[in-house]
C-alpha cells in the first residue's frame, strides 16, 4: 500500500499532469488549450534535427565506448596485476564526483589558451585543439568526459559479471588447451552477456537523456552545435515556453521508450544460461 | 535551497514582527514593519542595493528592509515569474524594464503605479519601458546605458588609427589595420552566448534611423530581419567580422568575465558591449578604454542605442503596501539615486530630473557615454516592442562562428520570434 501511494504521488500523477500541460499554452499565470500545437511547434523547431542527431551520436558513442573500455578494464582487473585494488578505486572514483563539478573542471582543462589538456597536446607537438570551441568537435569533447566519468560503473558491473563465471569453465578449457583469445571469445564474452546488457541499457538510457554534463561544459554551444534533445527542451523552458517544453519532454519520453523496449527484448533473447 | 532558507528566514521575521505587534498593541505605533526586496545576487548589484536600503532605513526608522537574492539570467526570470504566479513574491523586487515586463502578466501580479506622484521627477521618455496596456507598473531603478563599442585607445593609436571610426566601412578598415599590427581586432566572448548579441542589439539605432516604421511593423508581424535589408545588415556585420578573422582565436571558449583584462591590457582593439561593462575594466586601464557608437553606413547618422534602467515593482500579493510604496518612491528621489551612486561607480545618467551627478574622475568610457547620450539616440528594440525571440544569443554565436550565413541566421531569428509570439498568444502571429 505505501508503495502504491509513492508510485501514485511521485510517478503517475506527474506523468498525467505533464500530458495535460503538453496540450496547453502555459505562461505560469494561466493556461489555454491549444491541442497538439505544442507538438507541431516542437517538431518544427529548426534545431530539432541537429539535436536528435547529437542525442543519438552521444548515446551510442558513450554506450559503445563504455562497453569496450569497461570490459577491457574488467578483464584486466580480474587478473593478477600489481596495485589492483588501487587501480579499481581510481577508475571508480569519477563516478562519485558531481557531474556539474566535473563539467566545469574539464571546461577549464580543455581551454585552448590556459587549459592543461591542450597544453599537453601542444607539448607533444600537436596542433591547437580547443575541442569545445569548435562547432564540429564540441560534442565529442563532452563525450570523452562522459566516458571518463562513467566507465568506472561499467567496470564494476563487468567485475561482478566476471566473478560469477564458474572456475570449472576455465579449467575445462585449460585441459582442452585453448589460447587466451579463444578463452575470451568463447567463454568470457558469451557468459558476460548479462553484464553487457546491463551496461548497454544503463548507458544508452543515460546517454539519451543526458543533460547536466553538456550544460555545464558547453551550454549546448557554440550556438546550437552540441545541443541534445534534453538541452533543447531546457532552453525552451528557460525561454518561458512551459507548455512547449512539456510537450518536448513527452515526445522524448515516447522516443526513449520506443528505442529501449525492443532493444531490451533483443538483448534478453541473446543471454545464455550459465 | 538557498531561496528556501531565505524564505524560511523571512517567514520567521514576519512571524516575529506579528507577535511583537500583538504584544505591544495599544502602545504608540512605532512597531517596525519589515518588507522584503528580491534582487539579483551579483556582487555589484548587492553593493548598490545595500547602500540604498541603508539610506532608506535611516530616513524611515520604522521600516526594515530585508534583502532576498535571486540568480540572474533566465533562471532568475523564471524564478520571478514563478513567485509572481504563486503569490509568493517579496513585497518589492527590481527587474528589467522593456519587453520582459509584459511576460510578468502585470495586470494581475504587479501594483499599478501610474498615478503615483514620483513620476513628476522622472523623464517622460522612460514611461514606455514600464508601460503595459497604457498603465505604468514600475519606478526607474538604476542608470541608463547604451549598447556600443568599447575600444582601447593605445591599440588604435599603435595601429595608426587616428580618429574614432564613424562608418561601418571605416570600422572594418580600422580593424584590419589593428590585425595587421599583430593584435586581435575585436574581442569575442561567445562562451557566454548572451554577450554575442551586441552587434545586433546595439545596431538598432542604425536600423530605425533608416527604417522608421521597423518596430511597429516588426511587432505586427509585417517586417522580418531576413527581408528588411537594413535589419539584415546587423547580421551581416557578424558574418563579415567573422569571415575577415577579426576576432580573438579562442573567442568561442572565452567568457565575458575575461574580457575586462584583455581589452584593458590591449590584447584586442574593440569590444561590442553594453555600458555595464565599464565597471569590469581594470582601474589601472580606466582611462585607456573608450566608448563609441556602433557605426552605420553613413557618418551623418551616428547615434547611440539606449538601454533604459530596470525598474522597481511592487507585488500585488504584498501585505505591506504603504511601506513598499515608500521604498519605491524613495529610489526615485535624489537621496535614493545618491545612495545608488555611493554603492557603485557612477556609470551613466539616471532617468530622474533632480540627479545630474557626474562625479570627477570617472572612467573614460563613462565620460564618453555622457557625451554620446547628448547626441542622437534611440531606445533599443526591446523597449519599443514586446516581441523578442529568446534564442538570439545562440543564433548570433552560430553566425559569429561561421555555422550559418547572415541571411540564414536572420531567418532563424525570425522563426524564433514567431515561436515566442505564438507562445505568448499574441494576436496576428
Amino acid at each position: 500500500m505505501p508503495l502504491g501511494i509513492i508510485f501514485l504521488g511521485l510517478y503517475l500523477l506527474p506523468t498525467i499532469t505533464s500530458l495535460y500541460y503538453s496540450t496547453q499554452r502555459w505562461t505560469l499565470f494561466d493556461t489555454t488549450f491549444v491541442g497538439l500545437d505544442n507538438f507541431i511547434q516542437f517538431l518544427q523547431d529548426p534545431f530539432l534535427l541537429n539535436g536528435v542527431v547529437n542525442t543519438f551520436v552521444y548515446a551510442f558513442l558513450t554506450s559503445g565506448l563504455k562497453v569496450t573500455i569497461g570490459m577491457f578494464l574488467g578483464v584486466l582487473l580480474m587478473s593478477n596485476i600489481k596495485f589492483r585494488g588501487l587501480i579499481r578505486n581510481i577508475i571508480f572514483f569519477p563516478v562519485l564526483v558531481s557531474t556539474i563539478g566535473i563539467g566545469i573542471t574539464f571546461q577549464v582543462l580543455m581551454k585552448p589558451d590556459i587549459g592543461v589538456l591542450d597544453g599537453i597536446v601542444r607539448l607533444l607537438g600537436g596542433p591547437d585543439v580547443g575541442i569545445l570551441g569548435s562547432p564540429a568537435t564540441a560534442i565529442f569533447g563532452v563525450i570523452l568526459v562522459d566516458v571518463w566519468k562513467g566507465v568506472g560503473l561499467a567496470t564494476v558491473i563487468y567485475l561482478a559479471g566476471l566473478s560469477s563465471i564458474p572456475q570449472e569453465y576455465y579449467e575445462a578449457a585449460k585441459v582442452d588447451g585453448v589460447t587466451g583469445w579463444q578463452n575470451f571469445r568463447h567463454i568470457i564474452l558469451p557468459l558476460l552477456q548479462p553484464a553487457t546488457n546491463t551496461v548497454i541499457i544503463l548507458s544508452l538510457i543515460g546517454g539519451l537523456r543526458s543533460f547536466d554534463l553538456i550544460w555545464a561544459m558547453t551550454g549546448g554551444g557554440p550556438g546550437f552545435a552540441s545541443d541534445v534533445l534534453a538541452s533543447l527542451i531546457y532552453k525552451q523552458y528557460q525561454s518561458g515556453f512551459f507548455g512547449l517544453s512539456t510537450a518536448g519532454n513527452v515526445a522524448m519520453f515516447v522516443l526513449i521508450l520506443l528505442l529501449i523496449v525492443p532493444l531490451n527484448k533483443f538483448l534478453k533473447s541473446r543471454e545464455v544460461e550459465v | 535551497m538557498k531561496d528556501r532558507r531565505f524564505s524560511k528566514a523571512i517567514a520567521l521575521t514576519v512571524a516575529g514582527t506579528l507577535a511583537l505587534g500583538v504584544s505591544i498593541a495599544g502602545a504608540p505605533a512605532q512597531a517596525a514593519t519589515t518588507i522584503t526586496w528580491l534582487t539579483d545576487s551579483g556582487a555589484n548589484n548587492l553593493a548598490r542595493v545595500n547602500s540604498v536600503v541603508k539610506a532608506f532605513q535611516a530616513k524611515n526608522p520604522t521600516i526594515k528592509v530585508k534583502i532576498v537574492t535571486r540568480p540572474g539570467g533566465s533562471t532568475g526570470d523564471n524564478l520571478v515569474k514563478t513567485k509572481l504566479a504563486t503569490g509568493t513574491m517579496s513585497d518589492v523586487f527590481d527587474y528589467n524594464s522593456g519587453a520582459l515586463v509584459s511576460a510578468l502578466n502585470p495586470a494581475k501580479t504587479i501594483v499599478d503605479v501610474s498615478k503615483e506622484s514620483f513620476w513628476q521627477n522622472v523623464y517622460p521618455s522612460y514611461k514606455p519601458a514600464v508601460t503595459v496596456a497604457a498603465k505604468q507598473y514600475g519606478a526607474p531603478f538604476g542608470t541608463a546605458g547604451g549598447g556600443a563599442l568599447y575600444y582601447n585607445t593605445k591599440v588604435l593609436a599603435a595601429a595608426g588609427v587616428t580618429s574614432v571610426p564613424k562608418t561601418w566601412n571605416d570600422f572594418i578598415a580600422a580593424s584590419q589595420k589593428i590585425k595587421a599590427n599583430g593584435v586581435d581586432a575585436i574581442c569575442g566572448s561567445f562562451a557566454d552566448s548572451w554577450s554575442a548579441q551586441l552587434l545586433v542589439l546595439a545596431d538598432y539605432f542604425n536600423v530605425q534611423a533608416s527604417v522608421k516604421n521597423f518596430a511597429a511593423d516588426y511587432s505586427a508581424n509585417k517586417a522580418k530581419f531576413a527581408y528588411v535589408p537594413q535589419a539584415l545588415a546587423s547580421f551581416s556585420k557578424m558574418e563579415q567580422t567573422f569571415a575577415l578573422g577579426l576576432y580573438n582565436k579562442n573567442a568561442a571558449t572565452t567568457k565575458y568575465s575575461e574580457i575586462g583584462k584583455l581589452i584593458g591590457a590591449g590584447k584586442c582593439g574593440f569590444y561590442p558591449m553594453g555600458t555595464w561593462f565599464t565597471q569590469d575594466i581594470p582601474a589601472e586601464n580606466a582611462n585607456e578604454v573608450g566608448l563609441m557608437n556602433l557605426p552605420g553606413t553613413s557618418a551623418k547618422s551616428n547615434g547611440l542605442t539606449v538601454w533604459m534602467p530596470g525598474a522597481m515593482y511592487i507585488a500585488k500579493s504584498s501585505k505591506n503596501l504603504v511601506a513598499a510604496k515608500k521604498l519605491q518612491a524613495f529610489v526615485v528621489t535624489k537621496a535614493g539615486t545618491d545612495a545608488w551612486v555611493k554603492g557603485d561607480v557612477y556609470s551613466g545618467p539616471f532617468m530622474t530630473k533632480d540627479q545630474t551627478a557626474a562625479p570627477a574622475g570617472v572612467p573614460l568610457a563613462t565620460k564618453n557615454l555622457a557625451s554620446l547620450m547628448k547626441g542622437a539616440s534611440s531606445p533599443a528594440l526591446e523597449y519599443v516592442s514586446a516581441i523578442k525571440g529568446p534564442h538570439l544569443d545562440s543564433i548570433c554565436v552560430q553566425v559569429l562562428t561561421g555555422q550559418v550565413s547572415a541571411k540564414e541566421g536572420a531567418a532563424l531569428y525570425d522563426k524564433d520570434v514567431a515561436a515566442q509570439a505564438q507562445q505568448l498568444g499574441i494576436k496576428g502571429w
